[in-house]
């Protein structure tokens, strides 16, 4: 159990003028404090927190919510700063700003892990999970295909709540689809800090905390770009292979990267440099063999783990 | 993934072809659509054809094998091409369409030669078992149609007589001029035999066709002889030279009574006549004047008569009675004395010179046998001439008859047995039958068009697609979505509850 920590650092939201931030950041408050503003704020929620025993095993330090939180996000939002992993070396890996979400009452239709956990094909997705492991148990998985819409997101996504299913293991979501992002609206929320933005910052100032979003699940954390006012940047290789090393330090048994399309960029062979492999999409009576064929070889010599065929 | 094919993978590959296929569906359907109205707007607006024919027979009266023409290859396909190249000769047609003012658009925007040709493409000339032609037209007006096809067919009876005739009488003109020819040729060569035999009446009992045999045997043997053969030449010829002088002495005697050796010929030719006459009666009481085999039969009568003429004028010059008097009996008997000492006299000299030597023959010897060569020769040509002359009279013969019978109206090679008639339906194929044509037409092109696409459609439908990429293990196969009628699905699984869930 990691040790409970508050700092005095959040993730800076200085680039995105969008989102009104308190200057200076939240003063330091005690847990106690902390508690007290977030039961002024929500009432019985604290007490919701207390009672669920994940929560509870995750010890999370609660910090006050912000104001663009409460006002802005119809869903209830709690802001944690946290440590994830066993170890108490603060240089072990880097800080987290986790923001909590509730799941909305509509879900996009790709959320099938959670949509429909019964079916089969949720199911499909659990079994891919442990093909995976049988195919040398990668950690961190680059989801990719050869063209648009061939179901990246999808099988990320599912990939990703299906590792994490049951508090199984820690996984991180990544958008690494800075051009056409999708992540944050399909999970219906706005991230406190786009990836991109925090990318170029960390470069800057490694040591900064990472703000990423818990997605309905504690044990799925989600790293997604801000859609409006996207610069559409390139994929920094060498600060996204840092990064990807710095996240996995930091405690995520398993790093999900949702990629752009193959061919047409080489932000997928970027992307695959920092991952143990790379798992193809296919969406049936979309794809085409021919561009699959032309995909593998662009990324050829990446270890390829395999294809998904989606909605056959 | 890879590894042994079972064959349900194969099977699997087929269905999915198939399955492919069916995914064109609506391309399939646009194309028996269009195909469908192209073929019913061609139906319903394409002018009516009609059509008419008239069966022809191509009989002949006097068998032509008869008539010594000869029938080789295969007669009805031989036929039925020349007949085909009668119909369609560009002038006929060229006449026809004159007068009957067909395609006059085309005449004359584009000259009768392409005209001729569009018409070409509506004559059918049909080869049917035996002699039987059809000759058929088609057009859009079905009076016009009749009156062509009639019109057709009149021109080809016409034009196969006019070219029959005109064979038959050249052929008649060269076989006549050449029997003149050969005609001379052998009374030239039998005027040359008489006056030999009237110089040397002593050959005359020598059979001019023994002649030729013996003759040559002497040829042959004087040219063969080699040195030391036991019998000499010049004694030979002494001999034989003895030998005719000794019958002509005899013949006085014996000539009135001896039959003539000849006449066997002459009495088959006699046979031969009789049997032609009795032909002819019994052909005149069944058939009338004009009959071709009547015809025939006079024609075999009058060969008949002039063979007989011929060879009866023939053995008298060469059987004339040889009138030996007493003073040519003088003479002979002299010259028998002669060749009797001249053949001692060569007996003893090749006797003296020994068997080995030649002796050289005396003047009398070489003459004789210079005569010998000479009658030899003549009576070989007058032979050759007049077999010549003979096989000439045949063919002329038969000629005259090839002739006659093209010329007569009773031997008419070509008969109409159906004459054109007047339709009154369009020719098929119908309207029903053309648009039927068109849609199984376009529905096998849909079908060719849809497999074609499916073979060619490199999309991915089936795990089956992926797994013979041969690329990269599949992992995982997720289902489709099952559509939902209610729009929102709620989640079933507890999923863990969050902070300020109330
Ligand atoms: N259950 C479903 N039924 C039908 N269509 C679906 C379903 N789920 C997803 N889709 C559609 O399939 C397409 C593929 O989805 P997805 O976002 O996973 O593709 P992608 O590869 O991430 O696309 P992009 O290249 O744009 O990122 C989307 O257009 C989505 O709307
Ligand atoms: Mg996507």
């Amino acid at each position: 159990m990691s040790e409970r920590r508050r700092r005095d650092r959040r993730p800076s939201t200085k680039d995105e003028p969008a989102v009104p931030v308190p200057t200076p950041g939240p003063p330091p408050v005690s847990e106690e404090a902390a508690r007290g503003a977030a039961d002024d704020l929500r009432g019985d929620l604290r007490g919701d927190l207390k009672r669920d025993p994940l929560l509870d095993r995750t010890a999370l330090t609660m910090v006050p919510p912000t104001q663009k939180m409460t006002l802005q996000d119809a869903q209830p939002v709690i802001d944690s700063l946290e440590r994830i992993g066993e170890s108490d070396d603060p240089e072990s890996g880097p800080e987290m700003w986790v923001e909590r979400h509730r799941m909305p009452s509509r879900l996009d239709r790709r959320l099938v892990l959670l949509r429909e956990p019964d079916s089969w094909r949720s199911a499909c997705f659990r079994v891919l999970r442990h093909r995976l492991a049988e195919h040398g148990d990668p950690r961190v998985i680059a989801v990719t295909s050869a063209e648009r819409g061939e179901g990246k997101t999808t099988c990320a996504v599912n990939l990703a709540l299906a590792l994490g299913e049951c508090g199984r293991a820690r996984v991180l979501l990544v958008e690494a689809n800075l051009r056409a992002p999708s992540l944050a609206a399909l999970f219906g929320f706005t991230p406190p800090a786009c990836f991109a933005v925090q990318l170029e910052r960390h470069r800057r100032v490694p040591l900064d905390p990472w703000s990423v979003v818990e997605a309905y699940s504690p044990s799925l954390h989600v790293l997604a770009v801000r859609a409006e006012g996207n610069p559409r940047p390139l994929l920094d290789g060498p600060a996204f292979a840092c990064t990807i090393a710095a996240l996995r330090r930091g405690g995520y048994e398993y790093i999900v990267l949702d990629t752009p399309p193959v061919l047409g960029s080489a932000d997928v062979n970027l992307a695959a440099d920092s991952a143990d492999g790379v798992l193809f999409t296919t969406w049936a009576r979309r794809s085409s063999t021919r561009a699959l064929r032309r995909a593998v070889e662009q990324l050829a010599p990446a270890k390829i783990l395999g294809v998904t065929l989606l909605d056959v | 993934m890879s590894g042994a094919r079972s064959a349900r993978d194969r099977l699997d590959r087929i269905t999915s072809i198939l399955a492919r296929a069916t995914r064109f569906y609506l391309l399939a359907m646009a194309t028996v659509l269009v195909g469908g109205a192209i073929a019913v707007g061609f139906a319903f607006t394409r002018a009516r054809v009609y059509k008419s024919e008239t069966l022809i027979l191509y009989r002949e009266a006097i068998r032509s094998s008869a008539l010594g023409e000869d029938v080789g290859g295969d007669p009805a396909r031989k036929l039925g091409m020349r007949l085909r190249e009668m119909v369609l000769s560009r002038t006929r047609l060229s006449q026809i369409i004159d007068e009957f003012h067909l395609y006059t658009k085309i005449v004359n925007d584009r000259g009768h030669v392409d005209a001729v040709d569009e018409m070409r493409t509506h004559i059918a000339f049909r080869v049917r078992d035996g002699d039987t032609f059809g000759l058929s037209f088609e057009s859009d007006d079905p009076k016009l149609v009749q009156a062509v096809t009639a019109r057709l067919a009149e021109a080809l009876i016409a034009e196969n007589s006019r070219h029959r005739v005109e064979q038959a009488t050249v052929t008649k003109e060269f076989l006549d001029t050449e029997g003149e020819r050969i005609e001379a040729d052998l009374k030239q060569k039998e005027t040359e035999l008489a006056q030999f035999l009237s110089k040397h009446p002593e050959f005359a009992r020598e059979s001019s066709t023994a002649a030729a045999t013996v003759g040559s045997a002497i040829l042959a043997a004087k040219k063969a002889m080699p040195v030391g053969v036991v019998k000499d030449p010049t004694l030979l010829a002494l001999e034989r030279e003895s030998m005719r002088i000794d019958v002509r002495l005899g013949l006085s005697d014996r000539r009135k009574a001896a039959p003539p050796t000849e006449s066997k010929v002459i009495a088959e030719a006699e046979a031969e006549l009789q049997a032609a006459q009795k032909d002819l009666s019994d052909k005149l009481a069944h058939f009338t004047d004009q009959h071709p085999d009547v015809l025939v039969a006079r024609a075999r009568m009058k060969l008949a008569e002039t063979r007989l003429r011929r060879w009866t004028a023939l053995e008298s010059a060469e059987a004339r009675p040889v009138d030996v008097d007493a003073r040519e009996r003088t003479t002979l008997q002299e010259a028998l004395a002669k060749v009797t000492a001249e053949i001692a006299a060569h007996r003893l000299t090749k006797r003296k010179v020994g068997g080995a030597g030649v002796v050289q023959p005396s003047g009398n010897a070489s003459r004789i046998v210079a005569i010998e060569t000479d009658w030899t020769r003549l009576s070989r040509e007058v032979v050759e001439a007049r077999t010549r002359h003979q096989l000439l009279e045949d063919k002329l013969f038969k000629a005259s008859m090839a002739q006659s019978s093209a010329s007569s109206e009773h031997n008419a090679q070509i008969r109409i047995v159906d004459p054109a008639y007047l339709p009154t339906h369009p020719a098929k194929p119908g309207r029903i039958m053309m648009t039927a044509v068109g849609v199984i037409a376009s529905i096998g092109l849909a079908l060719a068009l849809a497999l074609g696409c499916a073979l060619l459609d490199d999309r991915i439908y089936d795990r089956v697609d992926i797994e013979r990429l041969e690329v990269m293990p599949l992992l995982a196969v997720v289902p489709r979505a099952k559509k939902q009628k209610r729009g929102l699905q709620r989640r079933t699984e507890p999923v863990p509850k969050q902070a300020g869930d109330v």
